[in-house]
C-alpha cells in the first residue's frame, strides 16, 4: 500500500505542475464591494426582503471592523476592493467534453483517491450536464430523503422554500458581526447548503458536499447550516477533494450547526484546496468561521477535521456546550507543507452542567510550513462537574518548519476538571531504524509513522474519508523527509 | 495623576545625574508615552486590566520615619534594605561580599560610574520593548547593583528587601536590581517585596546578566500589602553553560503581575522557573513567563502551581520559543492549577512557539479541585474534612516550597502560603516544615 501510494503522489505532484487551470467565462460582477453589489448578489438569487436586508445589515457592521491580525500567519494585504463578489460559470464552451479527454493518469489518480466519478468530472474541469449534475443526481437522493422527512438542499433554495426554519436559525450561532469575516460572508454569501434534520429521525445516509461542490463555484463566501431537531442525528461530510482552480483566493465561509435535545450531529471535513506552490504563489486562504451550539440536553457535535490543503488555514470549529450533559468534541490533523501555514483549533465553551468536551489535535510541519493550535477551552460558572480534555501534539519534519501552540484555558468553576497535554517533536530516529532495519524504505516508513501519528483522528472519520485523508496525506508530505 | 504623569513629574526635578542619563530617562518616557500603559485588548494583558494606575493619585513616597519589621530575617545571609524606594544603611549588611564582588547601590553608581551603570541599562532588553520596564527606568528609583567578578562565589545569599512602609495613599517606588555574574561566579539573589496596607504600587525591575558558566538562584517573594499593586519585571540573560533558577512566589499584593522574561543566548545555558501563586479573596496575580531558546543545546525547566481562593483570580502564561537555526532544544512546561472557591478563576496558556525541529518540548496544565480519595483517605485516619483539605491544599504547592534549601526563606514561603487562604491556617501553622 505504502509504494502505491507513493505512485500516488508522484502523480499528483504532476498534477499541480501542470496546472489543469481551465479558463471559464464567468458571469462576474465588477471587483469591488459596496451596497449595490450586496443587492446585485440578493437579486441574482431572488431572495425575499427580509434576507437582503440581514445583509446589508451585515455588510454595515463589516464596514466598521478592523481586519483582525492576531493569528499566527502573514500574508500580504488583501485588498477586499479588488475581489470579485459574484462570479458563476456561463458557458461551458471552453470545457472538455467528456472525461476521455482528460490525461488518463490523472483519471487513474482520482480513482485511487476514490473520488467519485462526478466530482471527477468537476475536477478535472469537464463540462458536466449541469442538469444532471445538480437536480437529477440531487433528486435522486431527494426523495430518499424526503421520505425520512429530511430538508437537505441549497441555501438559495431554502431561503425560497423554508424561509421560517432559515429566520429562526440563520446567524444564532455565528451572529453577523461575530468576525470580521463572518460579518463579510454575512454580506455576500453565494449560496451553501441548508440541512434540517426532523424530531427523533436518524438521517438514512450521510449527507456530503458533493452535491454542494457545483454551486459552489459561483463564489467563494457559502454557508452551512445544519439543524438536529429533537433526538435525531446525521452526519455531515465536507470535503475539499480538489484542488481549487484559482489562485490566492479569499474562501470566508461560516457553518452554523445546531444540536437541540438528544441530538447529534457529527461534522467531518477533508480539505484540500489549492494550497500554492513550493514557493508559496498561489493557494486559497482559507477563513473559515464554523461554530456548533448544543442547545439542547444530551446533544452531541463532533468536528472531525483533516486539514491538508490552502495557502493559509485559519479557522476554529467551535461547540457551544449550553444544554445540560451535551458533548463536544474536536479531531484535527492540519498538514502545512512548503510555504503553507495554519491557526487552527477549537473552542469549548462550557455553559451547562455536566457538560464534557475532548480536542485531540495534530499538528503536521513539513518544508516551511507554519502550523499553529490555537485552543480555547472556557468553563463558565454555571457549568458545573464540566470536564475536558485536551491534548495536541505537533510533529516537525524539517528545521525550517514550525509547530505553535496557544491553548487558553479559563475556568470559572470549582468543580472542573481540565486537563492539557501538548508535545512537539521530530520523528524518533529510533522509531525509523526500527523500520529500516525490518526492510521498510524511508519513505514508506515514516509515512507508516506519520500515519500512526494521525490515528486517534482518522477512527473519527467515516470510512471512505478515512481511506483519502490518509492517501492525501502521504501525498502532502511527498518528499517531506530528506 | 496617573502613574505616567506621576513618573513625568519626577523626571522634571532637577538632578545632578549625567545629561546622558536623563536623556535616557527622557527617552524612556517617551516611549512609555508612546505606547501608553498596556490594555486589555493586548494579547500579554487579556486577563489583567491596570485601569488603576490611571486613575490612583500617585505621589512618590517620602523618606521613612522608621524601620518597620523585616519580611524576612536571615542571619546568615548577606542583606540590603530599601523602605520606600531609600536605601536604610543600618539594614544592609553586605560585609565579605565586597571580596571579588562590588555591590552598590543604583544612587551611588549614578554617582560614581555613571557610564557602568548607563551601559547595564542598555544591555536590557525589556527596557526597550515594554512600557512599565520603560517607565521604571524613566522614574530612576534606587536599588543595587552587583558586579561578580569571574570565579567569585558569593559564600552566603544576598537578601535584597524592598519595603514600602509610606502610610500615605498612592504612593509609588521603582526599585530595580542589577546582576552582572563574570564568567562562572555563583549567587544566591533573594528579592523580597512586602509592605503596609496602604494602596501603594511597586513597579520593579531585575536585571540579571550570566557570563559563561555562571549560576545564579533567584528567590524573588512578592509579599505586599492587601492593597498593593505589584509590578515586576525580571529579565534574565544566559551565556554559555551558564545557569540560573529563579523562584516566583506570589503570597500578597492586591493586583499583582510578574513578568520573566529569559533569553538562553548561548550553547550549554539553561534555566528553570518555578513559581507558586496564592489568588486569594479580592486579589489578581498574573505571571508572565517567556523563554527563548536562541541557541542549540539550551534546555528549559518550567512549573508552576496556583491556588485560586475566594474570588481570587490567577493567571499564568508561559511561552517557550525554540528559535530558527536551533538544534537539541529541550523544554518542559507544567501549569498546576487548584480552584477552591466558586467565585475563584484561573487562566493559564502554556504556549510553545517552535521553528525547529530537533527538539523535546512538552508542556502540561491541569486545572481541578481537591483529590476526593486523598480526602477520604484522611477522613478515614479520624482527621477531620477540614484539616483534610487544608492538609491536601498545602500538599499541593509544599512540593514546591520544599525544595527551598533555606530554612528561613521555606518558613517565610509556608507560613505566607498557609495565610494567604484561610480554610489553611490552623493546620498548617502546626506542620514543622
Amino acid at each position: 500500500m505504502a509504494a502505491s501510494s507513493s505512485e500516488v503522489s508522484a502523480l499528483l505532484n504532476r498534477k499541480y505542475d501542470a496546472g489543469f487551470y481551465t479558463d471559464i467565462e464567468q458571469d462576474q460582477a465588477p471587483p469591488g464591494l459596496n451596497e449595490d453589489i450586496v443587492r446585485l448578489i440578493s437579486a441574482k438569487k431572488q431572495e425575499p426582503e427580509w434576507m437582503l436586508e440581514w445583509r446589508l445589515r451585515a455588510y454595515e457592521r463589516w464596514l466598521r471592523m478592523p481586519e483582525p491580525k492576531w493569528a499566527h500567519v502573514h500574508y500580504p494585504p488583501i485588498d477586499y476592493q479588488a475581489l470579485s463578489y459574484y462570479s458563476a460559470p456561463k458557458t461551458t464552451a471552453n470545457l472538455l467534453q467528456s472525461l476521455d479527454e482528460v490525461d488518463p493518469k490523472l483519471l487513474e489518480t482520482y480513482k485511487k483517491l476514490g473520488i467519485p466519478l462526478q466530482e471527477q468530472k468537476m475536477l478535472a474541469g469537464v463540462a458536466v450536464d449541469a442538469v444532471f449534475d445538480s437536480v437529477s443526481v440531487h433528486t435522486t437522493f431527494k426523495d430518499k430523503l424526503a421520505a425520512a422527512g429530511v430538508i437537505f438542499c441549497s441555501f438559495s433554495e431554502a431561503v425560497r422554500e423554508h424561509p421560517d426554519l432559515v429566520r429562526k436559525y440563520l446567524g444564532s450561532v455565528v451572529p453577523q458581526a461575530d468576525n470580521y469575516y463572518a460579518a463579510l460572508n454575512s454580506a455576500v454569501f453565494s449560496d451553501g447548503s441548508f440541512v434540517y434534520i426532523p424530531k427523533h429521525t436518524r438521517c438514512p445516509m450521510e449527507l456530503s458536499t458533493y452535491f454542494r461542490i457545483n454551486a459552489m463555484n459561483t463564489g467563494q463566501f457559502e454557508r452551512t447550516l445544519v439543524i438536529a431537531d429533537t433526538g435525531s442525528y446525521v452526519s455531515y461530510l465536507e470535503g475539499c477533494t480538489a484542488p481549487q482552480r484559482d489562485e490566492n483566493q479569499l474562501h470566508a465561509a461560516v457553518v452554523e450547526l445546531i444540536a437541540l435535545d438528544d441530538a447529534q450531529i457529527k461534522y467531518s471535513t477533508v480539505q484540500n484546496w489549492y494550497p500554492g506552490d513550493e514557493q508559496g504563489r498561489g493557494g486559497i486562504y482559507n477563513f473559515v468561521t464554523k461554530r456548533g451550539d448544543c442547545r439542547g440536553r444530551n446533544s452531541k457535535i463532533s468536528w472531525t477535521q483533516v486539514e491538508t490543503g490552502s495557502a493559509i488555514t485559519w479557522k476554529y470549529p467551535s461547540c457551544i456546550l449550553k444544554g445540560e450533559n451535551s458533548v463536544g468534541e474536536f479531531y484535527s490533523v492540519a498538514v502545512t507543507h512548503h510555504r503553507q501555514q495554519a491557526d487552527t483549533g477549537t473552542k469549548m465553551i462550557h455553559l451547562g452542567r455536566n457538560t464534557r468536551s475532548t480536542i485531540i489535535s495534530k499538528g503536521i510541519s513539513a518544508g516551511y510550513g507554519q502550523n499553529a493550535y490555537r485552543g480555547l477551552v472556557r468553563i463558565a460558572k454555571s457549568a458545573e462537574n464540566a470536564r475536558n480534555y485536551t491534548q495536541c501534539d505537533s510533529l516537525l519534519m524539517s528545521d525550517h518548519c514550525g509547530a505553535h501552540t496557544f491553548p487558553y484555558i479559563e475556568v470559572r468553576n470549582r468543580t472542573a476538571k481540565v486537563e492539557h497535554e501538548a508535545t512537539a517533536s521530530k520523528i524518533s530516529e529510533d522509531q525509523l531504524f526500527y523500520l529500516q532495519s525490518r526492510g521498510i524504505a524511508t519513505e514508506d516508513a515514516v509515512n507508516l509513522i506519520v500515519n500512526g501519528f494521525c490515528k486517534e483522528v482518522f477512527k473519527e472519520l467515516p470510512m471512505e474519508f478515512a481511506v483519502e485523508a490518509q492517501k492525501l496525506l502521504s501525498i502532502t508530505l511527498e518528499g517531506a523527509v530528506g | 495623576m496617573g502613574l505616567v504623569e506621576a513618573v513625568a513629574l519626577k523626571l522634571a526635578l532637577p538632578t545632578n545625574e549625567p545629561a546622558t542619563l536623563s536623556a535616557l530617562r527622557r527617552d524612556a518616557l517617551t516611549r512609555a508615552r508612546q505606547h501608553g500603559l498596556p490594555t486589555t485588548h493586548q494579547e500579554d494583558w487579556k486577563y489583567t486590566d491596570l485601569a488603576v494606575l490611571q486613575t490612583l493619585d500617585f505621589t512618590p513616597a517620602a523618606a521613612p520615619r522608621a524601620v518597620p519589621a523585616l519580611p524576612l530575617v536571615m542571619p546568615d545571609a548577606y542583606r540590603i534594605t530599601f523602605i520606600n524606594g531609600h536605601f536604610v544603611a543600618r539594614e544592609s549588611n553586605v560585609g565579605d561580599l565586597q571580596i571579588g564582588c562590588k555591590v552598590r547601590t543604583i544612587n551611588a553608581v549614578t554617582r560614581d560610574e555613571p557610564a557602568t551603570f548607563e551601559a547595564s541599562l542598555r544591555r536590557a532588553k525589556t527596557l526597550e520593548t515594554k512600557v512599565l520596564p520603560a517607565l521604571n527606568v524613566a522614574a530612576a528609583g534606587d536599588g543595587v547593583i552587583i558586579q561578580l567578578a569571574a570565579n567569585c562565589v558569593a559564600d552566603r545569599p544576598l537578601v535584597v528587601t524592598f519595603i514600602n512602609d509610606a502610610r500615605e495613599q498612592a504612593t509609588w517606588s521603582a526599585p530595580r536590581i542589577i546582576v552582572e555574574a563574570g564568567a562562572h561566579s555563583q549567587l544566591t539573589l533573594i528579592e523580597i517585596h512586602a509592605g503596609g496596607d496602604d494602596a501603594y504600587c511597586t513597579n520593579a525591575f531585575t536585571y540579571l546578566a550570566t557570563s559563561a558558566g555562571a549560576q545564579i538562584q533567584h528567590y524573588r517573594i512578592t509579599a505586599d500589602g492587601p492593597a498593593a499593586t505589584h509590578l515586576g519585571q525580571v529579565e534574565i540573560e544566559l551565556g554559555r553553560d551558564a545557569h540560573v533558577s529563579n523562584f516566583a512566589l506570589a503570597v500578597g499584593g492586591r493586583l499583582v503581575r510578574v513578568d520573566i522574561d529569559c533569553e538562553l543566548a548561548a550553547p550549554g545555558a539553561s534555566v528553570t522557573l518555578k513559581g507558586i501563586f496564592m489568588a486569594s479573596d479580592g486579589q489578581h496575580v498574573d505571571h508572565h513567563t517567556r523563554v527563548d531558546h536562541r541557541a542549540s543545546d539550551t534546555t528549559s525547566d518550567e512549573i508552576y502551581k496556583g491556588i485560586a481562593s475566594g474570588d481570587g483570580r490567577g493567571v499564568f502564561n508561559g511561552k517557550v520559543v525554540a528559535h530558527a537555526g536551533t538544534q537539541r532544544i529541550a523544554a518542559t512546561q507544567t501549569s498546576n492549577n487548584l480552584l477552591l472557591s466558586s467565585t475563584a478563576e484561573i487562566d493559564t496558556k502554556p504556549e510553545l512557539e517552535i521553528y525547529t525541529n530537533d527538539i523535546r518540548c512538552t508542556h502540561g496544565a491541569t486545572l481541578g479541585q481537591l483529590d476526593e480519595d486523598a480526602l477520604f483517605y484522611l477522613q478515614a485516619r479520624g482527621i477531620p474534612r477540614a484539616d483534610a483539605e487544608a492538609l491536601t491544599t498545602f500538599g499541593f504547592v509544599h512540593a514546591l516550597v520544599a525544595e527551598i534549601p533555606y530554612p528561613e526563606v521555606r518558613a517565610l514561603a509556608a507560613k505566607r502560603v498557609a495565610l494567604s487562604a484561610p480554610a489553611l491556617a490552623g493546620v498548617v501553622a502546626g506542620l514543622t516544615l
